[in-house]
């Protein structure tokens, strides 16, 4: 009986891709199950840049591939690209650290929150660009807070699943994540988000 | 609408993610309000990640494109050796005219490596500036080379004692140069007598370290400790100082107490009181005043002790590079600044062992001050080599790295020693380094390999404004596997054998193009010619040669001898072949695996897989001999037709080897190694056909080896019982001194140098086990020589049983005639008389015939029986006599008996009258085996077949099998045959005990001759 991409689980792609490298269909059926989340992730932590996301999503899978026979078949691959897309996006950004200095932190939050609270309070248009700036608030956390947000948010993990792709214990990632959602609390209660 | 209850967008963000305790009151208004649920949605829709812009399958096309762009190697097309070194930073192959020395350590480098890293790579050094050859100018390309001194140490000139040497195959337009790879260590006494090299390390103090110094020696405290515990003190004494207080690692403080009372006292002599007590030293050390144990050097200096204000002798590395500075200086004034042309040169490896591409006048000048040097060695070391050395602080750069990489490692070199923190850890190891991780800003990241994290080495540490390098070396102190890396994405800590992430990663990515990565690296190994000179040299030294020589990473396996000692001389021969000559006769073999060459047992390891199973030649001895290694030498290649070669070690092997009648080569040999030590490898050079066997012996004198050789030379087989317990008892008592050692050693030696002796003594243990058992000594597989002697049994029955069939088709030929003749007589008619008198005739022709064949044949059986015969007795057949008179002697030997009461007359005449007996009750049992109706119908099973009254009934049958002879089992011929030729006198009687089908059955057979 053949074993189709669909039907195999990881392990036995991760099998065949090292049985034989130049066969495509095994790769890409990793690549396709697992892609969509990664990019997701990559997304998020490169606060915006949607080529650097790109990048980060190749370069996840370079490395991927490259690090596939020290793989542990039986442990579950997403949460190991998710982290390979971690470290690949600390990468670009600590090389893209000398060019371009990106605001985070909370000095970053202090700044927005200064120019809002210059005006009067925001109007139903301002405060749909209001939502944007929140989302830039996302932007604008510190690294390891805004990990534990994406995976927890936006890519709907659970605490312990954040925890194992960022290697850190679930109370860590939980302290994270609450620091983060405070963080944004204070900024949107500053941008004046209402229902 | 919300009320004045709302807790507010911040609590709210925090129930929707679980982040409130159940009995949290906001949690229960927030699930209970509707205002809230519906700013919670308001927040769940302005914090949504914005929609993906591209779909991921989109990236697909390029991320194959990337991968069909990773870069294999190409294979070098050079197949002359090019010695090679291994860059420092990326531990590549680095050809000598592109290689950038550092200036401060001479630890070679890609020219591209050092920009890009920034700084020397070697651990501890932090040397900016480089040593390299300049570009050839154009008329002579190659050797116009001159080496142009960018920093300043290679200067002057001296050098070291030549141990060991791997000599390449010159370049092929280049003057003949050979290159010699020395190793110093011997005579480092010798070059810290030399003048400091131009350039050397300074050994101003750091500030921190005057001050400190100042302290101790004006500070003055008043301490009042009643049986306070060492931590209190330690806290207590940071607090009133100042300055940083820890203990080293392996003392845990809360189990010491202190007793002390003084007034108005100095510093210094305080805490040498306090340390006291508690078993401790007191030294300076990365920013800190240290109390750590005694021998723990690597934490407490002495040199910066207040009570040794003298510096110790300089470190091996300064040492080294004065070597180098020296050599060259030599060499300058010796033959000139010519000598110094590229691509000849004095350069250090990365190991540390002195580099010389010299002709052959630019050798002897080496060796004559190599020997200079040997004679000053014996000299003591000034004071005690552990004394310290600190490297100058680095030099601003005149030109910073452009590349944007090389200056962000130059970045966090130097905020390593700049940024300062506050530490206070108490947990394991790991934790500690977490949270100093945790505390360090994103541009300085210190990422921690999972081993390291996984250290759980207790720690205790509070340091105030140190910086983060100081902090690092107190808390690594801790974990001493551990060792820190500075690169482009900042700091990494790792196990020292885990290779740095640059290096994982680039081998993973040759991974995804196997095939080329392995292609290049065979052909490191098979397109090299190198010719090696070893004599008596540690193993691992000898495989750091071939590393060198390669660009190959080497790493041994636990179970290899790594300081068992070599010796070795081969000239132009492959790299691989130079391996297989190395390690074949330790039983040892390589693989290689990407670029990196494991060494491991021969069974596992094998660069040549086909070779490990290609039988040797065989060949047998037909007498007993006594020979010692040359003339055994000469027989095994008269035997074998093959060529023996004897290491150095062999040739100064002396002894006997007794070698009994019958013996094959392979026995012959594990005969030799269990009697003198001598063991003997079969190998194939050149892929050629033709084997080579190498003899070599174990001069470094194993246990068995010393007994094997006591043996043989001096006292004879007789002292052989007395001489094994001997050395078993040495050997048991290293074993015991190993296990105490390595009990020890978990305090913080080398565990895994303690290994390798520890499976020496087990294995030595066990090899005079067999010896006192009688097992090696009485030497060899005597099962298979019991199976070629049953299949020569095999065959004279056979032979016999031709004649047999002869003299059957004969009688019922003559049976046939003699039926005719008394028909025709008594036939009643002339017409029936007509009739009979043709078929007549026809019995007759057939018998004539039946006689000239018949006779013809048993002539030709009883010829071929004469000659079974003869073999037989040539092969001295072991059969079940012979082994039980073997198992016997065995047997009294461990029992205690001496040797020569177990074999009077010695064991030469004891064994060959053993074999005289056996030989004989074979022939005669061989002959009565034939007679009394016995038949093997299966010799390669062992069958044995009796037929008696009744032969099978159906075709294929057996018959009757016999399965034990008066009691004994019957496994093959020989167990049937050597019975019924035992028996010496006619009458005698066997019991056999039959099989056919399920019946069994007992049967007594008288001899009848």
């Amino acid at each position: 009986m053949q074993v189709t991409e669909e039907a195999a689980c990881d392990g036995e792609l991760i099998g065949r891709c090292l049985a034989d490298p130049h066969e495509a269909a095994p790769f890409d059926a990793l690549y396709g199950r697992h892609a969509g989340p990664v990019l997701a992730f990559a997304r998020g932590l490169s606060r915006g840049d949607e080529h650097a996301a790109r990048d980060a999503l190749q370069e996840t899978f370079l490395r991927f591939l490259g690090a596939l026979p020290a793989f542990d078949r039986g442990r579950p691959v997403r949460p190991w690209l998710l982290r390979i897309a971690r470290n690949v996006c600390l990468d670009q950004q600590k090389r893209a650290s000398h060019r371009s200095e990106v605001p985070h932190g909370p000095e970053a939050l202090g700044e927005l929150a200064v120019d809002r609270q210059a005006g009067a309070p925001p109007d139903l248009a301002e405060r749909r660009e209001a939502a944007g700036l929140l989302r830039r608030a996302v932007e604008a956390l510190p690294p390891d807070e805004l990990a534990v947000f994406v995976l927890k948010h936006d890519l709907g993990q659970t605490y312990e699943q954040a925890a194992d792709v960022l290697a850190c214990s679930v109370r860590t990632a939980k302290y994270r994540m609450r620091s983060a959602l405070e963080r944004l609390g204070r900024e949107a209660e500053r941008l004046g988000v209402r229902p | 609408m919300s009320d004045a209850r709302c807790p507010g967008p911040e609590l709210v963000l925090l129930a929707a993610h679980d982040l409130l305790d159940d009995d949290d009151a906001a949690r229960s208004h927030v699930e209970g309000c509707a205002a809230c649920r519906a700013l919670g949605a308001a927040l769940e829709r302005e914090l949504a990640p914005p929609p993906p812009a591209c779909a991921p399958e989109a990236l697909l096309p390029g991320l194959r494109e990337r991968l069909a762009a990773l870069d294999p190697r190409t294979p070098s097309a050079d197949p002359a050796l090019a010695l090679r070194l291994l860059c420092t930073y990326c531990r590549g192959a680095l050809e000598r005219p592109d290689a950038a020395y550092c200036a401060g350590c001479l630890a070679p480098h890609h020219a591209d490596c050092f920009a890009e890293h920034g700084r020397c790579a070697a651990p501890g050094c932090h040397g900016l500036e480089v040593v390299r050859t300049a570009p050839p100018p154009p008329a002579r390309p190659r050797r116009a080379r001159t080496w142009l001194l960018l920093g300043s140490a290679l200067a002057a000139a001296a050098g070291g004692g030549a141990v060991a040497a791997l000599v390449a195959a010159p370049a092929p337009e280049a003057q003949t140069l050979r290159v010699e790879v020395h190793a110093l260590d011997e005579v480092l006494p010798a070059l810290a007598a030399l003048p400091a090299a131009p350039g050397e390390a300074s050994d101003a103090e750091p500030a921190w370290l005057t001050e400190y110094r100042a302290a101790l020696a004006s500070r003055r405290v008043t301490l009042n400790f009643p049986g306070t515990s060492l931590a209190d003190v330690v806290a207590f004494m940071q607090g009133i100082t100042g300055r940083n207080v820890v203990v080293g690692p392996g003392v845990d403080p809360d189990a010491l107490q202190v007793s002390l009372r003084v007034r108005s006292m100095v510093l210094d002599d305080a805490l040498r009181l306090v340390a006291g007590q508690a078993g401790l030293v007191v030294g300076l050390r990365d920013e800190a005043i240290v109390l750590g144990a005694p021998g723990a050097r690597r934490v407490v200096d002495p040199r910066f002790s207040p009570s040794r204000p003298q510096p110790g002798p300089p470190p091996r590395e300064v040492l080294l590079r004065r070597a180098a500075a020296s050599a060259t200086q030599a060499l300058v004034t010796a033959l000139g600044a010519g000598a110094l042309r590229a691509p000849a040169g004095v350069d250090l490896t990365d190991e540390g062992r002195l580099l010389v591409t010299q002709t052959d006048a630019g050798h002897r000048v080496v060796q004559a001050w190599l020997k200079e040097l040997r004679a000053d060695a014996g000299t003591p070391w000034p004071e005690d080599l552990a004394g310290a050395w600190f490297a100058p602080a680095p030099a601003p750069l005149e030109h910073p790295p452009t590349n944007p990489d090389a200056a962000r490692a130059l970045h966090h070199a130097q905020a390593l020693d700049e940024r300062r923190v506050d530490l206070d850890v108490a947990g394991p190891l790991g934790e500690a380094l977490e949270a100093l991780a945790g505390m360090l800003s994103p541009d300085l990241p210190l990422r921690l390999d999972p081993a390291a994290r996984a250290e759980a080495a207790p720690v205790r540490l509070q340091l105030r404004r140190v910086s983060v390098g100081a902090a690092l070396r107190h808390l690594l102190a801790h974990g001493p596997t551990l060792v820190l890396d500075v690169d482009r994405d900042g700091l990494l800590v790792r196990p020292h054998d885990v290779p740095s992430l640059e290096h994982r990663l680039a081998t993973a990515r040759r991974r995804v193009r196997p095939d080329e990565a392995a292609a290049e690296a065979t052909q490191r190994l098979e397109g090299r010619r190198i010719t090696l000179s070893l004599d008596r040299r540690p193993l691992a030294e000898a495989l750091d040669l071939v590393r060198d020589g390669t660009g190959l990473d080497v790493v041994l396996d636990p179970r290899a001898p790594g300081d068992a000692r070599v010796s070795l001389r081969v000239e132009d021969v492959s790299v691989a072949e130079a391996l297989d000559a190395l390690l074949a006769p330790r039983g040892l073999g390589v693989r290689l695996a990407g670029e990196v060459l494991h060494v491991g047992p021969r069974q596992e390891a094998s660069l040549r897989p086909e070779l490990a199973t290609r039988p040797p030649p065989e060949g047998t001895f037909t007498a007993a001999r006594a020979l010692e290694v040359g003339p055994l030498t000469l027989e095994l290649e008269r035997l074998t037709g093959a060529r023996v070669s004897l290491s150095p070690g062999a040739e100064a092997c002396r002894g006997r080897v007794l070698v009994p009648a019958g013996a094959t080569v392979a026995e012959a040999l594990s005969l030799a190694e269990a009697q003198v030590g001598l063991r003997g490898v079969w190998t194939w050079l050149d892929g050629s056909e033709e084997p080579l066997l190498l003899l070599w012996a174990d001069a470094g004198d194993g246990p068995l080896a010393r007994a094997g050789r006591r043996l043989g030379q001096e006292g004879g087989w007789p002292e052989a019982p007395a001489a094994a317990r001997a050395a078993l008892e040495g050997a048991r008592s290293r074993l015991r001194g190993a296990l105490t050692a390595l009990a020890r050693a978990e305090q913080g030696a080398d565990v895994a140098a303690l290994r390798p002796a520890m499976e020496r003594a087990r294995q030595a243990d066990r090899a005079l086990e067999e010896v006192l058992a009688g097992r090696s000594v009485l030497g060899a597989d005597l099962g298979a020589h019991r199976k070629e002697v049953a299949g020569a049994v095999a065959d004279l029955l056979l032979q016999h049983w031709e004649v047999a069939l002869a003299d059957l088709r004969r009688a019922s030929s003559e049976r046939q005639v003699e039926e005719s003749e008394r028909a025709l007589a008594a036939a009643p008619t002339e017409g029936e008389r007509q009739a009979l008198r043709a078929r007549h005739e026809a019995f007759v022709k057939e018998r004539d015939s039946v006689r000239r064949d018949a006779a013809l044949e048993a002539a030709r059986a009883r010829s071929q029986v004469a000659i079974h015969e003869a073999g037989l007795r040539d092969l001295g057949g072991i059969g079940p006599g012979l082994l039980s008179a073997l198992a016997a002697a065995r047997a009294a030997l461990a029992a205690g008996r001496a040797w020569d009461e177990v074999f009077p007359g010695g064991w030469s005449a004891w064994w060959q009258a053993e074999q005289a007996r056996a030989a004989r009750a074979l022939c005669v049992g061989a002959a009565r085996f034939h007679r009394a109706g016995f038949w093997s119908p299966n010799t390669d099973e062992g069958d044995v077949a009796w037929r008696g009254a009744e032969a099978p009934s159906e075709p294929g049958e057996l018959g009757w099998l016999v399965v034990a002879v008066d009691g004994a089992p019957v496994a093959d011929l020989l167990d049937v045959v050597e019975p019924l030729g035992a028996a010496a006198q006619a009458g005698a009687s066997l019991t056999l005990t039959l099989v056919r089908g399920d019946a069994r059955r007992e049967v007594r057979v008288v001899l009848g001759d």
